[in-house]
């Protein structure tokens, strides 16, 4: 079964197809542009650390960083491995595991057909030997320091243990040196077999393809696969805080923090909470915020200063972040502006320029393949189609982003974590 | 893509296409790395972020947010030995503004006016801008230096080329910013004006002949003359005297290794196709020696790339590893690199090398920015070739000459970055 979605202001189509073998495809047709971007993503991620597929008796709790270390083995095959196939032919190949998804893609000018091959090949034949498993330790054990001495890093992940007692979303992508020693194996097929079911993934081609090409690559390479229902779960959380305040010392000459409002995960319309809420942060903390302003000429922030709705599945919060040299003064203010606009309101002017700018931006969002490609798989796993957040602009209230405003910076849930 | 001159000392580059959903459009201005490095650095986010119209930043943000939040930002680079300061708009095409408003012109306008037009009193800059532009340099400055990565390669960079203008850093350095002021700036910013070569870029959906007049007006009548204009060179030194190690000790849980090379250069361009697939195969890609080898084979690091920088003639080698395993790396990385200067590589490789660069030249023009991007680091060259130019030179380049440029190939620095015990 295939759908064509149009979205008439921008004069761009893309077509949804379920295909034979249970997968999810995207295929959006640029003819004028050269190249070609592929992304085949699981809705599998860090999070996912303890399961079952339906049916099974008991859960199975895998290490922390199985998700990215099994990521990293799939490249590998027992003739060539992924990376030497596209070699072969000029594509720059890559994949990354985050939170709750991980995602394998290409990017090329020539050959577009060859490499939409090897990309639904190699994920779909997995190949672990204990010899391949002990090698990668030690790369990824490189990998797993160098992100250690990164101090962004480093601010976000004491965030994520100072908001959440239990959730997992508090472990480091990659693990640890300990846990990714407890890998082996058959942990890992394990892992594969109950996430990498075609119904759990989805793959979007955005660029100088033809759709019919691409599903009879996918009917040349897929095989059909009955759908895998697996449980998992997910620990009960409390909305408070682990600690309202968390320090480290990295020996940096800029201190850098980043400031965590916990949320009540949403289930329902994601699409309209995601904007509501972007439009939430944008009003009070954007650079055209009365807010930022001032901060940048009290000398409390500097370029680096943003915010963002970091939310995936079973967890959500506001992320306010940025380098000071007085990050408490930088939350204190903060806290201060969402009392105010609680009380007050968000005027029409203010609320007229947010909505506007961020229409202006999220336009821009559809200029490259990459965002393109990335953007339907992450809008698919969120639940919503890739034209539904700017359809939504001309119907979004002023009294919804103030609701948000009200609700979401829940004082108890509220962390400050400093890297000095 | 094409590029003319359009006044003394300015160009044009122009790529109209309807492809993107918004323009990018910048202004970028060339400099000898000199002592006003410091100040034009600073000047240049001055520029972006107040103007005469707009004294605050509050009024500046909210004018680029009512253009459908266009962005109008200040970036410097260093290519060769120019500092290159760039005024960059992004910016809606006029097809997806709501109302039909003529957004475009409107975001030139701003970015023509930030440069021509700033906020100066008669005494020049005002101090509170200039005081908070010094506070927010030197925040970046420090923070770019907290990222162990860009630490290292700086590092190196400021030790093999401490006689050379290249070991400045781009953005000049603390003791000399904190000591600028706003008449100071003033002189720096008529000097930019009337010396510096200029080439605006703009990409996405417009008039070419309406653009051209427009650039053409407001330059010429700067009343700029040819000979005022500043001749920028870069120093290329072909070959190592010798080989010199500098370690540094860190609290840091991974060391870093940057191994600085000569590439054989001896002027912008020499030798740069065969160069250009020679560090390819030794280092960049995931099919290279390094990734290979010393990454999958000997498991001694996440990241090991080497990367050749044309306007310089020098190539970098960068990894992250174990204090206890630097040399052993630096080992496998020099072995491999005398694996490739005695031809120890396959055809394949060869032709791998040749695909994956053809790939990234023909990809460029698949990104407004990227296109911007490729302009502005041409900037300095007489003439301007597209992507498509430089892919084309690359499929004649033999193995012999791939040989043959890997021994003009001579180390000159090594930089540890070791880790202190805890």
């Amino acid at each position: 079964m295939e759908k064509l979605i149009k979205n008439e202001l921008l004069g761009e189509e893309y077509y949804e197809i379920d295909h034979a073998s249970g997968l999810k495809i995207f295929v959006m047709e640029k003819p004028d542009y050269s190249g070609t971007f592929a992304m085949f993503g699981t809705k599998y991620g860090s999070v996912d650390t303890c399961f079952r597929i339906k049916g099974e008796e008991s859960y199975t709790s895998v290490p922390e960083g199985i998700a990215h270390f099994l990521e990293h083995k799939l490249f590998e095959s027992e003739e060539l491995d992924a990376f030497e196939r596209f070699a072969k032919t000029g594509a720059s190949a890559n994949a990354f595991t985050s939170f709750d998804r991980t995602c394998y893609l290409f990017q090329c000018a020539d050959n577009w057909q060859e490499n939409l091959e090897i990309l639904l090949d190699f994920v779909k034949a997995p190949y672990f030997t204990e010899e391949t498993v002990l090698k990668e330790q030690g790369i990824i054990g490189q990998e797993i320091r160098m992100y250690q001495d990164d101090p962004d890093w480093q601010v976000l992940f004491n965030l994520l243990r100072g908001l959440y007692h239990n959730n997992p979303v508090r472990i480091d992508i990659a693990g640890t040196v300990e846990s990714i020693a407890e890998i082996n194996a058959e942990l890992l097929y394990s892992c594969y077999r109950t996430f990498y079911n075609n119904s759990n993934m989805a793959l979007a081609v955005a660029g100088n393809v033809k759709k019919d090409e691409v599903i009879a690559i996918a009917d040349k390479v897929l095989k059909k696969e009955e759908p895998v229902y697996y449980e998992q779960i997910i620990p009960e959380e409390s909305d408070s805080a682990v600690t309202d305040y968390t320090e480290e010392d990295m020996g940096v000459d800029m201190p850098k923090f980043a400031i965590g409002y916990k949320c009540i995960p949403v289930e329902k319309d994601t699409v309209r909470d995601n904007l509501i809420t972007n439009l939430a942060l944008d009003v009070l903390l954007s650079k055209v915020s009365p807010l930022y302003c001032r901060l940048l000429d009290e000398g409390l922030i500097n370029g680096s200063f943003g915010k963002e709705y970091f939310n995936g599945r079973g967890f959500s919060c506001l992320l306010i972040s940025g380098e000071s040299n007085n990050p408490e003064k930088v939350r204190n203010e903060i806290a201060a502006e969402i009392k105010r606009l609680q009380s007050e309101g968000i005027s029409d002017e203010d609320f007229e320029i947010s909505l506007k700018r961020m229409y202006g931006r999220d336009v821009f969002l559809f200029n490259d393949t990459d965002s393109l490609a990335n953007n339907l798989v992450d809008s698919y796993f969120n639940g919503f189609g890739l034209f539904d957040t700017l359809d939504l602009y001309k119907s979004v209230a002023k009294a919804e982003v103030e609701a948000v405003i009200r609700e979401k910076f829940n004082e108890k849930g509220c962390c400050l974590s400093v890297i000095k | 893509m094409e590029r003319k001159n359009i006044a003394p000392g300015v160009r044009l580059f122009t790529h109209s296409t309807a492809q993107f959903k918004n323009a990018v459009v910048s202004l970028n201005i060339t400099a000898p790395l000199d002592g006003d490095t410091s100040a034009r650095a600073l000047l240049i986010h001055l520029l972006a972020r107040t103007g005469k119209d707009y004294p605050t930043v509050y009024d500046m943000n909210r004018k680029l947010a009512s253009l459908y939040g266009a962005g109008l930002s200040a970036s410097v680079k260093k290519i060769g030995e120019a500092q290159v300061l760039s005024l960059v708009l992004t910016c809606l095409d006029d097809r997806f503004a709501l109302k039909g408003e003529k957004v475009l012109n409107e975001g030139i306008a701003l970015l023509l006016d930030a440069f021509l037009k700033p906020d100066i009193t008669p005494k020049g800059f005002k101090e509170e801008n200039v005081a908070r532009e010094k506070r927010l340099l030197i925040e970046k400055i420090d923070s770019e230096r907290d990222d162990k990565r860009v630490y290292a390669l700086t590092r190196m960079t400021e030790e093999m080329c401490r006689d050379e203008f290249y070991g400045t850093d781009r953005l000049g350095n603390r003791e000399a910013i904190s000591t600028l002021d706003g008449k100071e700036l003033f002189r720096v910013w008529k000097d930019m004006l009337f010396t510096c070569p200029i080439q605006i870029n703009i990409t996405g959906n417009f008039d070419k002949a309406e653009a051209e007049k427009l650039f053409t007006d407001r330059f010429t009548a700067l009343g700029r003359k040819t000979e005022d204009i500043a001749e920028i060179r870069t120093e290329f030194i072909s070959e190592a005297y010798e080989s010199r190690t500098v370690t540094e000790k860190q609290k840091v849980k991974q060391g870093k290794l940057v191994i600085g090379m000569r590439a054989g250069m001896t002027y912008e361009g020499d030798n740069f196709p065969a160069l250009k697939i020679m560090t390819a195969i030794f280092g960049s890609g995931t099919f290279s020696k390094l990734f290979m080898n010393v990454r999958e084979k000997m498991s001694l690091c996440y990241y090991c790339s080497a990367r050749l920088i044309d306007s310089k003639g020098i190539i970098t080698v960068e990894s992250g590893v174990e204090t206890e395993n630097a040399y052993k790396a630096l080992d496998a990385i020099r072995n491999e690199l005398d694996a490739v200067r005695k031809g120890d590589f396959s055809d394949e490789i060869i032709n791998q090398a040749k695909l994956s660069i053809n790939d990234s030249y023909k990809s460029f023009s698949d990104s407004v920015i990227y296109i911007d991007m490729w302009a502005t680091m041409q900037c300095n060259k007489a003439d301007f070739r597209s992507p498509e130019d430089y892919a084309a030179q690359m499929k004649d380049v033999s193995r012999e000459e791939i040989i043959v440029a890997a021994n003009m190939v001579t180390e000159d620095t090594v930089f540890i970055l070791e880790s202190e015990a805890e």
